[in-house]
């Protein structure tokens, strides 16, 4: 029922209610009210131009290894 | 209820094949036409020549990669050039909204002056029609391009397609489509994706001197899956592609999966599918690689169980790649 | 190839665990996106005989009832500007949908952030903000409404359809369904955190939140089944990179700032109590009175009643393909891309 995106944080706006986020090399400004201390470098999960969770970075990279590896087997 | 034309009978998916042969084939009824592909080929005084239009609405008129009047040009030679014609002459009509900007005007001319000269075709004809403010959505451009045949002998075509053959894909797909949505202020990207808009002249003059094609189609409005699903209609076979295969750059893959898009849907204005023999299929993506190096081979042709196309998925699944069915909207969920 | 191995090292685990289990699941997934995924990714095709994959209520364009797009015609009409998720456009309502509205010259628009929305809508625009979604979404257009009484505008104003995702859940695991385990929906988790369904627990039935990549429905799939063979209720968490105990504290206490519980009526469900949030009464200015009559739907032959709560197959419905295609739908469940007969009909799942 909804869409959702990770993308890495690249630069805090002056507000600090928005973000610009990386996501495969595409740039876009979202909104970053519901995250506590966001941080240049973290990840976001992204739902209709708002970010509603950080991304557990240790979690990610477990996923990352099979992940990484069935895109590298297949390119 | 009144019947109306809505936007998807225009965005080259089936409604649009519903209102060419529920409405306009039958109503001109032209024999040439019945069988016409995206360039119509006859014969003239026993020369084989084609004939192609197509009309440009794209907004915003500049684009990355391009502008309207380089498409304008690249798509109806583009259609010549996969029929296995050698465009030779092409007309250019404008409709143009009242108070549309004369410098814009000019830098789309020039543009289409320019690539013109790199197709080498000729501007022959022409016509302007202004209308009120309002009465149209800035400029319109219509090209009509006709083509005299390269090799009458290895003239692509869908009768030559054969079950196991291989399908290949020129570069990597959807960036047309991807572009204009990145170029939407109201999506909030902070750059724009580069169209592939560009000349297939060269790239499929080398193909058809090196190998024996069967068949190509280049790749616009419906993108990649609104294309294979032509080919099969026509063809009578199936064509089965590989998931992991189909070349997507990615930052278009970034844009489908924000917007909640399909890359095989997305529009291409430079990429075709050709259709080879297998033993020519090395040969065919070598000459292809060097002007896109994400060409490759993506499927087979197969005997047909019911004319689709199938699509296998990386862990294994399988299931139908469909045509177009509606405008692709961006979603949330 | 390493991985691909590993995947058909899962796949093939899965498979003996349904062996030891003795017989083809019924795994409902609850989110229209899985749905999706799932088909997408061929996992109806890789798991055939194993797993009969069952289509949840998660999808907010199947469950709104055709008397919202009326409504929101109706305001078209009125001289209202509409912003709506692309999503909604297809919908059909009674006479139309609001594609043919806009085909026809209303002002419809679509908007793919709320919050975005809100700050661009022009001072002299009436507007009306079409709000719709699960969990998932409500934080975005609480966001939307604060930006709003930031900037003090006058002129717009939100017609809200939101739902929520345990109330009809309860409705359907209590009442309609017989299944074997749940896949829950990960974005929703992610607000409302793994403590947000714990009650599924209480139903005595195996459950797994997910994410929507292919892998995170294959290790999803595994933790299911190794709960169903163990007899193993407790709600287990496979988005742990994103989904946390208690969920997003933030964005729980913006949804409970500006919304309260209300009933809402789910179609194939029917009105569920407290199925709904809609704006608490001090914000009842921005907020459109929508009018409901809730009779059957009008095509009566349409089967998206039994479709929803996994009675029938979508090919069983004697309109699918027929007379009911993503050109003309006829029922919600074609409609919306997370439909389960939409994704039936362009994935080809009854072949």
């Amino acid at each position: 029922m909804c869409l959702g995106y990770p993308a890495k944080v690249v630069e805090i706006l002056e507000d600090g209610k928005k973000a610009i986020v990386d996501y495969l090399g595409l740039k876009k400004t979202v909104n970053v009210s519901l995250i506590k201390e966001v941080a240049v470098g973290d990840y976001l999960l992204i739902h209709s131009g708002v970010a509603i969770e950080k991304i557990d970075e240790k979690e990610a990279e477990e996923i990352e290894k099979l992940f990484g590896e069935v895109r590298d087997a297949n390119s | 209820m009144m019947r109306t034309i809505r936007k998807e009978h225009g965005n080259g998916g089936k409604q649009t094949y519903e209102l060419i042969d529920g409405l306009f084939k039958p109503i001109f009824g032209s024999e040439i036409l019945k069988s016409a592909d995206d360039s119509t080929i006859f014969s003239l005084n026993d020369m084989k020549v084609g004939i192609s239009t197509d009309s440009f609405v794209v907004k915003p008129y500049f684009f990355k990669g391009g502008d309207i009047g380089k498409l304008a040009v690249c798509g109806t030679v583009n259609d010549l050039a996969v029929a296995g014609l050698e465009p030779k002459y092409i007309t250019v009509s404008f409709i143009i909204e009242e108070g549309f900007s004369m410098d814009d005007l000019e830098r789309i001319t020039m543009s289409i002056k320019k690539y013109a000269d790199l197709a080498r075709v000729e501007v022959v004809a022409g016509d302007t029609k202004v209308v009120e403010k309002g009465a149209a959505d800035g400029i319109f451009i219509n090209t009509t391009g006709l083509g005299v045949a390269r090799d009458t002998k290895k003239m692509p075509s869908i009768s030559k397609i054969e079950s196991n053959q291989v399908v290949i894909v020129s570069g990597d797909i959807g960036r047309h489509g991807a572009c204009i949505y990145s170029h939407n202020e109201d999506l909030g990207f902070e750059e724009r994706i580069e169209s592939d808009c560009g000349l297939l002249l060269d790239v499929i003059s080398e193909l058809m001197q090196e190998v024996d094609v069967a068949y190509m189609k280049d790749l616009t409005r419906g993108g990649l899956a609104t294309a294979l699903n032509e080919i099969v209609q026509k063809s009578g076979f199936d064509i089965k592609v590989e998931e992991e295969k189909i070349p997507v750059a990615d930052e278009v893959k970034a844009l489908c999966d924000i917007l909640g898009l399909d890359s095989y849907y997305l529009a291409c204005e430079g990429r075709f599918v050709a259709i080879v023999n297998r033993d020519e299929k090395e040969k065919a993506i070598e000459i292809l690689r060097k002007y896109n190096g994400f060409a490759c081979e993506i499927g087979t042709v197969e005997e047909s169980r019911e004319k689709r196309v199938y699509l296998s998925t990386t862990f294994g699944g399988t299931r139908i790649l469909d045509m177009l069915y509606y405008e692709m909207l961006p979603r949330i969920c | 190839m390493q991985t691909l191995e590993k995947a058909n090292a899962i796949v093939n685990t899965i498979k003996n665990n349904i062996e030891k289990i003795g017989r083809q699941l019924r795994i409902i997934e609850v989110c229209g996106t899985h749905t999706v995924s799932i088909y997408r990714n061929g996992f109806h095709t890789l798991f055939k005989g194993y797993i009969d994959f069952i289509s949840g209520p998660g999808c907010p364009v199947c469950v709104t009832h055709e008397g919202y797009i009326d409504n929101l015609i109706e305001l078209a009409k009125m001289n209202y500007t509409i912003y709506t998720f692309g999503d909604l456009l297809k919908v059909p309502g009674k006479s139309m949908s609001l594609a043919e509205a806009k085909a026809e010259g209303a002002k419809i628009k679509i908007m793919y952030s709320p919050v975005d929305a809100a700050e661009n809508i022009a001072e002299d625009e009436e507007a009306i903000i079409a709000a719709v979604g699960f969990e998932t979404t409500v934080p975005a257009f609480a966001l939307s409404l604060e930006k709003v009484l930031e900037k003090g505008l006058k002129n717009v104003k939100f017609a809200c359809e939101l739902k929520t995702i345990d109330q009809p859940l309860k409705v359907l695991l209590k009442d309609h369904i017989k299944v074997d385990g749940l896949i829950l929906p990960g974005h929703v988790a992610t607000i409302l955190g793994v403590d947000g369904f714990r009650f599924v627990e209480e139903f005595k039935l195996p459950s797994v939140i997910s994410g929507f990549e292919k892998y995170d429905i294959l290790l999803s799939l595994l933790s299911l089944t190794q709960s169903i063979l163990n007899n193993d209720f407790t709600v287990k968490n496979e988005y742990k990179r994103v989904v946390k105990k208690e969920g997003n504290t933030v964005a729980k206490r913006y949804i409970e700032r500006f919304f309260e519980r209300t009933d809402a009526y789910f179609r194939g469900l029917g009105l569920i109590e407290g199925g709904g949030l809609r704006l608490k009464s001090e914000y009842s200015a921005f907020s459109v009175q929508l009018k409901y009559e809730y009779e059957s739907l009008s095509n009566s032959a349409c089967r998206c009643t039994d479709v929803l709560t996994g009675k029938l197959k979508p090919f069983e419905c004697p309109l699918f393909e027929k007379v009911c295609t993503p050109q003309t739908p006829k029922g919600a469940c074609m409609v919306s891309q997370e439909g389960s007969c939409n994704a039936y009909f362009r994935f080809g799942k009854w072949k």
